[in-house]
């Protein structure tokens, strides 16, 4: 699937949160080369875009069929790097721009959301709160204590503490003894994380920035109003689900669960003894994920699924398609929300929002409604293109939030080279280009 | 409480003690309670009629100081002040802690005393935390041998600290909530599969047989509603990380007591039975007890005994619909990579929010 001259409007109200203290993403100055690599478990997209002002023009999308990664997790390396290597050479010779570093997602199985509070004392003389004030806090809520295995990928600052004061959301310039930073973080394993950079150097590639997949495809499907009022976005991609929690503007949870799309597949492929490729092809032209809103006559609507080793088809019906897809829908979204419950957030579950490949499933969303019992909606990426089969797919928001997470990252350790001061999200990336 | 029902009087001994037989008076108010500690602080809690302060002469009312020994000595002393206190009862449950002074020393001994007049005594003892000292889990096991020869039965109630479920780490004192309620539901349970063995009879002498198993009986509880509730609120009993140390496929014995709202429907039961026979290949015995006030909810008490003598350095395994290759994912004791629907077949109960269609299942 190739694709040349999209834009992304930069300052939409996808991207325009009034959120904690970062930068804008407004910038003058040249055009400048932005790309974006989402290693899917079923696809793996290149997407290269170049950022002017306020506007991402996307010049090239390229999805291949994925290899050697299962779960979000890179299984086979060489498998891996090919398929990246095709999807990156042809994104290129779409865009007809060179480009040799990525923003690349990563959401495997063994990624952590982990919640963080740092504190500082504020400086005793005249007790005002300095940009330094704020990036010491921040720094110490980034210094927790993680097995030799992990490392931190992302971290997004929640709110600041200043004295007995809290939910605050720019603290610089008031006053105060002393200020506390909350923040949310992401952690992987370390292997995943090399695997990943491995996979890059062999086709000589580097990243830009390893960003956590729940946080990027925020940027591209939630509104500033959704992340305020509490909202649960969960991205059923084919090997993983990714869920977070946004509530006051930013996430309060995160997690990766290793169950999605593919499971779906593979059951129908067992409950209609098919191959999985026929029950994929099958879950896509018939398939609902909620039985009760086939009509009666349609229910009872045979298909053809066919036969492994031979080349007949058997008949099976509709009912019984819809029902094998609705109990695997169903248990996936239970999990999720379990798993909000857990956190004790089920009081911000105000709305659902689905998003990735298997979003654009039949009747997803009003199963959404009847589990989590809050409002649903399918997340789209913001993205307008010639296309008619790009435009508005659930599937390509990771690769979006890749690139305007990737944009917001760059302009942020821009900003951190004009103050001195550490940002710690540039940080995030600069430490981990110096371990890689 | 109807003619037909056993007398039976609840006795604390000690604070835990005190504590749990408190917790199970807000929920069977109308059985006896009686209160004895060594703390006439902590004994200040209860009704001057039903606490009794035993040791005031070695230690002035001011508890044992975790020592068992004095414990022992209070009750001793106290014996025949002890017998009036408790009355005769059909049924004594007395509920303590082992890892206390007061518990694990005077409670093997008011079981003595009770087990005089009464005729059934059981003790409900509480297991010292995983991450107490050995000298206090070897104090316990003490204890719970001279309470084994003492009392008619003894329950163990396993009391490690729940492990954060996904949820991050629990503040102890969340733990600690978790671990006194499940004491208390244990000790209820058990209360109310004693007293009132339910529709499905189970006969006292069954019970008493389980019970009276070499080594003792550990119980655990579970409660769930909604969509499979019954085979949750077993998984709940028999996974509950309070079972930790013990091999449940390993007990000879084991009881399910299954109570519910009127709703409770027969192939409820039968999915119980099938769930609890899928754990243990051991003899299980089944009681079954409608109470209206549970409405829509069940609550699931298994009792097992007669462990083989390796199950003791065994661990817990969880149980599981299929046994889950490496890799697989597994949530809640679930393989949630076999198919949903394999797994729904085996319970065809209509789930929240779908038409009852989708269950007829068959194309």
């Amino acid at each position: 699937m190739e694709s040349t001259q999209q834009t992304l409007p930069f300052g939409s109200e996808t991207t325009q949160d009034a959120e904690t203290p970062g930068p804008r993403l407004r910038r003058s100055g040249p055009p400048e080369a932005v790309a974006a690599l989402d290693l899917g478990s079923s696809k793996i997209t290149c997407l290269i875009a170049v950022a002017e002002d306020n506007l991402i023009k996307v010049r090239s999308i390229v999805t291949v069929p994925s290899r050697g990664i299962e779960r979000g997790d890179v299984v086979a390396l060489d498998d891996a790097s090919n398929a990246a290597a095709e999807a990156i050479a042809k994104a290129q010779a779409i865009a007809d721009v060179e480009c040799g570093r990525y923003f690349v997602g990563i959401a495997g199985r063994h990624c952590q959301g982990h919640h963080s509070r740092g504190s500082v004392t504020v400086a005793k003389e005249n007790h005002v709160i300095t940009r330094k004030n704020v990036a010491q806090a921040l720094a110490a809520a980034r210094n927790i204590s993680l097995p030799s295995d992990r490392r931190i990928i992302d971290s997004v600052p929640q709110s600041f503490s200043v004295d007995n004061s809290s939910g605050i959301r720019d603290p610089i310039g008031m006053t105060g003894n002393r200020l506390d930073a909350e923040m949310y973080l992401a952690s992987e394993s370390v292997n995943s994380i090399r695997n990943v950079t491995t996979c890059l150097q062999r086709i000589g590639c580097r990243h830009e920035g390893l960003l956590f997949e729940p946080f990027a495809t925020a940027e591209a499907v939630l509104t500033a109003d959704e992340k305020d009022l509490g909202t649960v976005q969960i991205d059923i991609g084919e090997g993983t689900t990714d869920i977070a929690v946004y509530y006051a503007g930013s996430p309060r949870l995160a997690r990766v669960l290793p169950v999605g799309g593919g499971h779906i597949a593979r059951d129908v492929a067992v409950g209609l003894a098919t191959t999985v490729a026929a029950a994929r092809k099958l879950v896509h032209d018939h398939g609902a994920a909620c039985e009760a809103m086939l009509d009666p006559a349609r229910a009872k609507q045979e298909i053809q699924a066919p036969t492994p080793d031979t080349e007949e088809t058997h008949t099976c019906h509709l009912r019984k398609l819809c029902y094998i897809i609705e109990c695997r829908v169903d248990e996936i979204l239970e999990i999720a929300k379990k798993e909000v419950q857990r956190a004790g957030l089920n009081g911000h579950a105000s709305r659902v929002v689905l998003t990735g490949g298997t979003a654009s499933l039949r009747g997803i969303a009003r199963k959404a409604e009847q589990v989590f019992g809050s409002p649903a909606r399918i997340g789209r990426p913001k993205i307008y293109t010639d296309h008619p089969e790009l435009r508005d797919d659930p599937a390509f928001a990771t690769a979006v939030g890749l690139l305007v997470y990737g944009v917001k990252m760059r302009r942020m350790i821009e900003q951190k080279q004009r103050h001195p001061i550490v940002s710690v999200a540039a940080r995030s990336i600069g430490w981990l280009r110096e371990f890689f | 409480m109807t003619p037909t029902e056993r007398k039976a009087t609840i006795i604390g001994v000690g604070a835990v003690g005190c504590r749990l037989a408190k917790g199970i008076r807000t929920k069977l108010p109308h059985l006896t309670f009686r209160f004895v500690d060594t703390d006439r602080y902590a004994l200040m809690a209860f009704p001057e009629e039903e606490r009794l302060l035993i040791g005031s002469s070695e230690t002035e009312g001011r508890g044992t100081g975790k020592r068992p020994e004095i414990g022992r000595r209070a009750a001793e002393e106290a014996e025949e002040e002890i017998k009036n206190f408790i009355g005769e009862a059909d049924v004594t449950m007395i509920t303590a802690s082992f890892g206390g002074g007061t518990g694990a020393g005077a409670a093997p001994r008011v079981a003595r005393f009770a087990r005089e007049s009464s005729g059934t005594t059981i003790v409900a003892a509480v297991d010292p935390f995983a991450f107490e000292s050995s000298a206090k889990v070897e104090q316990a096991c003490e204890a719970l041998l001279l309470a084994g020869d003492q009392a008619e039965a003894i329950v163990r109630i396993p009391c490690t600290l729940l492990p954060g479920e996904g949820a991050g780490d629990p503040s102890f004192s969340e733990a600690l909530l978790a671990a006194e309620t499940h004491a208390t539901e244990a000790v209820i349970a058990l209360t109310q599969m004693v007293m009132n063995p339910g529709m499905l009879r189970l006969d006292f002498g069954d019970l008493r047989r389980v019970l009276c198993e070499p080594g003792g009986a550990v119980i655990g509880t579970g409660r769930a509603g909604g969509d499979r509730r019954i085979e949750n609120a077993i998984r709940q009993a028999c996974n509950s990380s309070f079972l930790d140390a013990y091999r449940i496929h390993a007990a000879a014995n084991i009881v399910l007591h299954v109570a519910g709202g009127e709703m409770l429907s027969l192939s409820e039961v039968q999915d119980g039975a099938r769930a609890i026979n899928g754990i243990s290949q051991g003899d299980y015995m089944l009681s079954v007890d409608v109470r209206p006030e549970l409405s829509d909810e069940v609550t699931a008490t298994v009792l097992l005994s007669g462990f083989s003598a390796d199950s003791d350095d065994a661990q817990a395994r969880p149980v599981q619909d299929n046994a889950a290759p490496p890799g697989a994912f597994v949530y809640e004791g679930t393989n949630i990579d076999v198919p949903t629907f394999l797994r729904r077949s085996r319970n065809k109960r209509p789930a929240r929010g779908r038409s009852s269609s989708a269950y007829r299942f068959g194309g």
